[in-house]
């Protein structure tokens, strides 16, 4: 007999498969909440076929995430652009960072977090980039996977949505960003590779601003709207939970892709509170 | 029997002093690239054993509990076996086999079997996960292996090791095949599942095959995995980089000296590539690998033309 859930655990039976149709295995499971490789607090019920993923049915989103407290300042009155920007960089990094761990760059995940302690405004990435080119993470693992359509990469929003060639940015409605020179980076390809070079992207362009802001004093003239890390936060309202994507997403992807997707998408809501101790 | 008591010493010396040098080498790689503040990378090693040891073994609902503790075992086995097989000079040879490249080329199909009951005696997703992973991309390395190895081993019209190290004496096989070493390499870490080719045991698969074990078990795993590495490089030294030969110091001084460059190596690479795909390995060795195995056969074949 096969099939059922002997001692609890489900047992293989067989069913259609996604890719040729033949017979295979399905192997269901859940994953998360506290699984370092996902956000935290996220967990889903995965089906598997082999290691290709059937379906996913996401059962708890993750934590909202707190964004260091200058960005919600940055609502309340001018404050100085150095400082946002650093703050972006610093951000934008440390998602980069938990991309390279989740793809076997142990060493260079540790390089960047060291990187972020010690990050000036001004401070080139290009030896970064280099190293990244060289090593091929750019061809890692789920690189060319965890494409988004134009609705779902709008729906995320944020560094996401500019990955996918939207070039949708509130900076450059603000004067003293126009001021700085600032221009909305954007994208093509949409999938993982395009993300990850986005964030690198964001980030060097954020230290450069962070410089040329710092030398001319400048501060952010707009308080009705701040251009967060993860998308556009007004007083109305905070960028909200995107994990569903996920849903549409993943099926069809090999394990490991489907991880390097997740952790190329940063799709928690923004918390009411900011990151303390920043 | 003096001497079998010697070749054994020097076998089970060899695993745990190559088992702490991977250690420490790894250690040392990942402080150079990583920039982390170990403290010591010659006592850190000691320090995860000892916590390993010292750490409650974990269990899960229905394993199979004589597998799980098998599994570990065996593929110390067969990594003790592989460096049983490594000449140290032309008197000293643990195992000295007229199919010595045979036995070694048994061995690693032989660890795949004990790589998958390791990942499917745990009952649990993510080892069966990591455990099928290995099986579908095990053989494309072992074949890989297979064909590099009937390559050496055609100058040397034998399929003993110590007689493919004799066949290096005018020139080592790293230059004679070219392709050998690299597509060599490749397939250690494939074997030994390190660095970018670490599929069975992964971090995206929150380490894979043992990510349900602990304590001991898991000591003795990752012991088993460091000493695969040190047999695979100490084979490939002698395969290619002519074994004992050498001038000036004595053969088995060489023998480890080589056997620590290819270590090094394997090492560095696996700390400095990502992981790809296992979808796009399999590809790769497939459409590539093989074929450049193949090439790598027929020059060793022609080059071994009289």
């Amino acid at each position: 007999m096969m099939g059922g859930k002997p001692y609890g655990r489900a047992m293989a039976m067989t069913a259609d498969d996604l890719r040729d149709g033949l017979q295979l295995d399905p192997l269901s499971f859940s994953v998360g909440p506290f699984w370092p490789v996902l956000p935290p607090g996220f967990s889903a019920h995965v089906t598997l076929h082999g290691d290709v993923i059937a379906e996913i049915q996401v059962t708890s989103i993750p934590y909202p995430v707190a964004l260091p407290a200058i960005f919600r300042q940055a609502l309340e009155k001018p404050v100085p652009i150095a400082e946002l920007e650093l703050a972006r960089a610093c951000y934008h990094l440390r998602q980069l960072s938990h991309a390279l761990w989740v793809n076997g760059l142990e060493s260079a995940s540790l390089t960047v977090l060291q990187r972020i302690h010690a990050l000036q405004p001004g401070d080139s990435l290009a030896g970064l980039r280099t190293w990244l080119r060289r090593v091929g993470f750019f061809f890692s693992a789920g690189a060319e996977k965890g494409v988004l359509g134009r609705d779902q990469a709008e729906k995320i929003g944020g560094p996401a949505a500019r990955a996918a060639g939207i070039a949708q940015d509130t900076r450059q409605d603000d004067p003293q960003y126009q001021r700085l020179g600032f221009q909305v980076i954007y994208g093509h390809g949409s999938n993982c590779r395009a993300r990850w070079q986005q964030w690198l992207d964001e980030a060097e362009q954020a230290l450069s601003l962070a410089a040329r802001a710092r030398e001319q004093a400048v501060c952010t003239s707009d308080c009705d709207r701040v251009e967060t890390p993860r998308g556009v936060m007004g007083r109305g309202g905070s960028p909200s939970d995107a994990t569903f994507v996920l849903q549409e997403l993943l099926p069809g992807l090999e394990w490991s892709e489907a991880i390097a997707t997740i952790a190329s998408l940063d799709l928690a809501a923004v918390s009411d509170y900011a990151e303390e101790g920043v | 029997m003096v001497e079998t008591l010697f070749a054994l010493l020097v076998v089970l010396g060899m695993l745990a002093v190559g088992s702490y040098a991977v250690a420490v080498i790894d250690g040392a790689a990942g402080a150079v690239l990583g920039r982390t503040a170990h403290s010591n990378v010659f006592l850190l090693p000691i320090y995860q054993c000892a916590s390993f040891w010292l750490v409650p073994a974990n269990t899960t609902e229905a394993p199979d509990a004589w597998a799980w503790r098998l599994a570990p075992v065996l593929y110390l086995t067969f990594a003790a076996m592989g460096l049983a097989l490594v000449p140290w000079s032309p008197s000293f040879i643990p195992v000295d086999l007229t199919t010595g490249i045979v036995l070694w080329g048994a061995l690693e199909p032989l660890a795949t079997v004990a790589i998958f009951l390791h990942g499917w005696s745990a009952n649990s997703h993510f080892p069966l996960l990591g455990a099928y992973r290995y099986v579908s991309l095990g053989l494309s390395y072992i074949l890989v292996s297979m064909f590099v190895l009937i390559g050496v081993s055609l100058p040397a019209e034998s399929l003993q090791i110590s007689a493919v190290v004799e066949s290096q004496r005018e020139l080592w096989n790293v230059i004679r095949q070219p392709l050998g070493l690299p597509l060599f390499l490749i397939v250690g870490l494939g074997i030994s599942f390190w660095g970018p080719l670490n599929f069975a045991d992964s971090s995206d698969l929150a380490e894979g095959t043992s990510s349900e074990s602990s304590g001991r078990a898991k000591l003795l795993w990752q012991f088993g995995r460091a000493a695969m590495l040190v047999a695979f490089s100490a084979i490939g030294a002698s395969a290619f980089l002519g074994g004992w030969l050498g001038p000036v110091l004595p053969g088995p001084a060489w023998v480890i000296l080589k056997t620590l460059f290819i270590l090094v190596l394997l090492l560095v690479l696996g700390r400095l590539l990502p992981r790809l795909s296992p979808d796009r390995f399999l590809t790769l060795a497939w459409v590539l690998l093989l074929p450049l195995a193949f090439v790598d056969l027929v020059w060793a074949g022609v080059e071994a033309l009289p």
